[in-house]
C-alpha cells in the first residue's frame, strides 16, 4: 500500500536527517543559543524583574516557575534530539508526498538519489532560506513582533515558496515561471512583521553581542539547517527509487 | 462468470483509498507534526522544543 511505503520511507529519511542534524548543531548551533541565554539573563537582571533568582535550566521567557522542561546536559541534549527527529520526519512526510505526488500525477520521473537532493535543496529554500529572509532566525533574549503574526507570516512564506517550486517542478506550460516566481517574492513585498526594538531591555553593549551573535547563529543554523535537507531529501530519493510500487 | 470466480474476485480486490488520497493523509500527518514540534505552545512542549525550534528557525517566542 502507498500509503504505508511512503510513510515508512518517511520515518527513515527523517530519523537519517534528525540524527544528522543533532551532531550538527550540537557542535556549532548549541554553542551560541547557551551564549545568547548567558546575554538573556544579564538583561534579567538589568530589568531587576523577580526573575533574576531564575538560573536554573533553560530560560523560561514569561512563563511561570513552576513549569516543566528539561534540565540542562542530558536531558535536555536528548528533548532536542528527540524534537529535531520529529520535525525532520515531518519533514520529511511532506518531501515524501511532494515527491511522489510529482511522479504519480505529474508524471515526472520517479525521484533517486541525486535528484532527492535536489529536493532536499527546495526543503531548505522553502522551510529555511526564504523566511530567513523575512525573519532571522531568532536567539533567545532577541525580541521580535507578536508571535502570532510571524508565525502566520512564516506559514505562508513557507507555503507560497513550496507550492511555487513544486510548481515550477512539475508543470509544463510556460506561465509556471510567472507564478513561481510571483509566489516566492509576493512574502518579502508584503514584508515580515518586524520587531519595534529587537535587543529591548539591553544594555547598548549586550545589545552589540547579540547582534554579532545573531550573524553567527543564522550561519550556523543555516549550514545545520541544509545538512538535515540534504540528508532527508537523499534518503527520500533512495527510498522512493527503490520501494514505491512500479504501478505508483 | 460463476458465483465462486466473482467472490474470488470479490476477496481478491483490496478496499484502496485512492493514491492522491493517500498522498494527501502523508502530507497532512506531516503537517500535523510539523505545526505541534515548531508551534504547539503549551509550555512543556515549548521547553522540550525548544533549542529546535531556535535553530530551525521557526518564530518560537
Amino acid at each position: 500500500m502507498l500509503f504505508r511505503r511512503i510513510v515508512v520511507i518517511a520515518l527513515l529519511a527523517g530519523l537519517a536527517g534528525g540524527l544528522a542534524l543533532s551532531l550538527v548543531q550540537r557542535w556549532q548551533v548549541i554553542p551560541i543559543i547557551t551564549a545568547a541565554e548567558q546575554l538573556e539573563s544579564q538583561k534579567v537582571e538589568v530589568a531587576g524583574s523577580e526573575e533574576s533568582d531564575h538560573s536554573g535550566h533553560s530560560h523560561d521567557h514569561d512563563h511561570d516557575h513552576e513549569e516543566w522542561g528539561p534540565e540542562d546536559g542530558l536531558e535536555r541534549i536528548l528533548f532536542t534530539m528527540l524534537s529535531n527527529v520529529l520535525t525532520a520526519i515531518g519533514y520529511a512526510l511532506l518531501l515524501v508526498a511532494f515527491g511522489a505526488a510529482a511522479s504519480i500525477k505529474f508524471g515526472k520521473a520517479r525521484m533517486s538519489f541525486a535528484s532527492g537532493l535536489v529536493w532536499g535543496l527546495g526543503g531548505f529554500i522553502a522551510f529555511f532560506a526564504a523566511p530567513s529572509l523575512g525573519i532571522l532566525p531568532q536567539l533567545p533574549g532577541v525580541a521580535g513582533a507578536a508571535l502570532e503574526s510571524r508565525q502566520f507570516w512564516w506559514t505562508s512564506t513557507v507555503l507560497c515558496t513550496g507550492i511555487g517550486l513544486f510548481l515550477a517542478h512539475t508543470l509544463k506550460t510556460n506561465w509556471r515561471w510567472v507564478g513561481a516566481a510571483v509566489l516566492l517574492v509576493v512574502p518579502h513585498i508584503v514584508g515580515a512583521p518586524q520587531a519595534d526594538d529587537l535587543y529591548a531591555g539591553h544594555t547598548a553593549e549586550v545589545a552589540t553581542q547579540l547582534s554579532e551573535l545573531s550573524g553567527a547563529f543564522l550561519v550556523a543554523t543555516g549550514i545545520s539547517s541544509l545538512i538535515m535537507w540534504l540528508v532527508i531529501g537523499g534518503c527520500t530519493g533512495l527510498g522512493l527509487h527503490r520501494f514505491l510500487p512500479k504501478d505508483a | 462468470m460463476s458465483n465462486q470466480a466473482i467472490q474470488e474476485q470479490i476477496q481478491s480486490t483490496p478496499i484502496l483509498a485512492s493514491k492522491g488520497l493517500q498522498l494527501i493523509a502523508a502530507f497532512a500527518l506531516g503537517a500535523t507534526i510539523l505545526f505541534a514540534a515548531a508551534f504547539a505552545q503549551s509550555s512543556a512542549v515549548h521547553n522540550a522544543a525548544h533549542d529546535m525550534r531556535h535553530s530551525q528557525g521557526f518564530p518560537c517566542h
